[in-house]
């Protein structure tokens, strides 16, 4: 597929990714002519050292990925928010803690959710269920993450299933609460943003009351567990440029799986508070930096967006049939509120939990897989477009034609490239590439990624 | 008026485990796999929930009255206390 080979240029060199046919490789300026010619000019010999590019470049490659199709039969997984309630006033959240004091689910909600995604497992004859936790905190509503673990496990048993739990948390509970999460969940993504002074700065108590020693004390106990524990952290512009230091910090005193930064999702609340999305350029260079630090530790680094290890046509769980019951018992393809979907023009409802069933729409399945990656003409000629498929739905606006960058996409792609440049062994013209802020702008500012769009090399 | 606290004796220990819940007895040498209803039970009281939300958590999950779901509970917490992984102690207030 010609419309998938990728090319950018890195200082005097061009990296090549056809993503379809899992190939990266960096060729010279000589080497990447000589492939699109050859790519487009059925007759024309390429010089030897290009032909083994070229035979994997007109191989059929892995077919394109696709959106789902067809009645839900195989949820991403259930995900169940306890309440939208939060304990803590981070100061860029403004999706949920402080807007939604209330409402909590009733166990009665939690369990039939749990047998409806069971029984729906059990008629597709899936063997794995996945059961996520979201809030607001869902821990600030234990009792109904209590009894919902308690239940499905019970439940698993007796239909012959087997149950992953994992919770999205900020960590604070008291430490025989933490033992039971680590005891319990299969993965906790635990918020924590940097030391102390990071941490108690963009992520103060509801009380104002200090809380990171208490968030430091519970992913010691995570660490310790059985637990897999990710670590996310909040990336400001105060921040970024402490990246390194924040990774030794943590492959210091945590023993995490994956460590995933992701930069400030800019609201008004953030901007209120001073807070401020980091430099891409910055980000980029410090993001890599940090990875060298935790990888050494055995740790794995992430970024959302940049997700090479699979294809896929849409960044988060919407799409993929994720099934996510609010406290009310609405069904929704996204854990964000309501009120942001509205905002960005977009209805994730799928229906409604009700008589101890799913009630879901068909017609809203279809509508909400259509916010795939071929819906959204930024994203056509980028060589991110199988790995960030556009970003989050509800909070990167993709209203813009190819090349009309944004931060997000700029981050995206320059750490894209660089984790590219670094599976290919080539660390130094890497390093070389990320200090020269000309030749990062040269890559990342390209309209078009796409070989056979250039008019000239 | 009397409280009832429940506690593991001394030598009593647990871990959790795919299957259910394992308790060991060290002092006789006995281990018992907690799983099901059981195993729920076990963790809901290793958080400290207070009897009368245990006997709720119980009926919800059960899809029992809270009734039965009290007369179960009374049932299977004698069972522990009888194979010596549960204690019981009575106190006094008022």
């Amino acid at each position: 597929m010609i419309s998938d080979i990728f090319a950018v240029p890195i200082i005097d060199k061009y990296l090549i990714y056809a993503p379809l046919h899992n190939l990266a490789s960096l060729v010279d300026q000589r080497g990447a002519i000589s492939l699109r010619k050859a790519i487009l000019e059925a007759d024309y010999q390429p010089p030897a050292p290009v032909e083994p590019l070229l035979a994997i470049l007109r191989s059929p490659g892995r077919a394109a990925p696709q959106p789902r199709t067809g009645p839900i039969k195989n949820p991403y997984f259930l995900g169940l928010i306890p309440t939208r309630a939060c304990n803590l006033s981070c100061l860029y959240c403004d999706f949920a803690g402080n807007r939604q004091p209330g409402s909590r689910m009733g166990l009665k909600t939690a369990k039939e959710a749990i047998e409806a995604y069971f029984q729906l497992a059990r008629q597709s004859d899936l063997q794995w269920v996945e059961v996520h936790f979201f809030g607001g905190e869902p821990f600030f509503a234990e009792n109904v993450v209590h009894f919902a673990v308690a239940y499905a496990e019970l439940r698993a048993q007796e239909l012959g299933l087997r149950v992953r739990f994992e919770a999205t948390s900020n960590g604070i509970y008291r430490a025989d609460r933490c033992r039971w999460i680590a005891n319990n969940f299969d993965t906790i993504v635990l918020s924590l943003d940097g030391p102390e002074d990071i941490q108690e700065r963009q992520r103060p108590a509801n009380s104002r009351r200090k809380t990171a020693q208490t968030v430091i004390r519970n992913a010691k106990i995570f660490s310790e567990g059985p637990v897999e524990l990710v670590i996310r952290s909040c990336v400001t512009e105060a921040t970024v440029n402490r990246l390194p230091e924040i990774a030794s910090w943590i492959a210091g005193e945590f023993i995490p799986s994956t460590v995933c930064f992701e930069a400030l999702t800019p609201s008004i609340l953030s901007k209120e508070a001073g807070l401020h999305p980091p430099d891409p350029w910055d980000f980029a260079r410090n993001f890599t930096l940090a990875s060298e630090i935790l990888e050494k530790a055995g740790i794995e680094t992430a970024l959302s967006t940049v997700v090479l290890h699979n294809l896929r046509t849409s960044f988060c769980p919407v799409g993929q049939d994720a099934l996510i019951i609010s406290p009310d018992g609405a069904i929704d393809a996204c854990y964000l509120m309501q009120a942001d979907w509205k905002r960005a023009g977009l209805d994730m409802r799928l229906g409604w939990l009700k008589d101890g069933k799913f009630q879901i729409d068909s017609e809203a399945v279809g509508r909400v897989r259509k916010n795939s990656v071929y819906e959204k003409q930024l994203c056509t000629a980028c060589l991110c477009r199988y790995h960030c498929a556009g970003g989050c739905h509800i909070n990167h606006s993709i209203a813009r034609s190819g090349g009309a960058y944004d931060s997000l996409c700029l981050q995206t792609r320059l750490v894209t490239m660089a984790s590219l440049l670094k599976r290919l062994g080539q660390e130094s013209l890497m390093h070389a590439w990320l200090d020269d802020r000309h030749a990062l702008e040269t890559s990342a500012w390209q309209p078009t990624d796409l070989l056979i769009a250039w008019k000239t090399l | 008026m009397k409280n009832r606290i429940y506690f593991c004796p001394a030598g009593v220990e647990w871990v959790k485990n795919t299957d259910g819940i394992l308790v060991i007895n060290r002092n006789q040498s006995q281990s018992y796999l907690l799983m099901g209803l059981e195993s729920a039970v076990w963790s809901w009281m290793s958080l400290s929930y207070t009897y009368p939300r245990l006997v709720g958590m119980l009926s919800e999950l059960e899809g029992i009255s809270r009734q039965e779901a009290g007369q179960k509970l009374k049932r299977l917490l004698e069972a522990w206390r009888v194979i010596d992984i549960l204690e019981v102690r009575e106190t006094s207030h008022g």
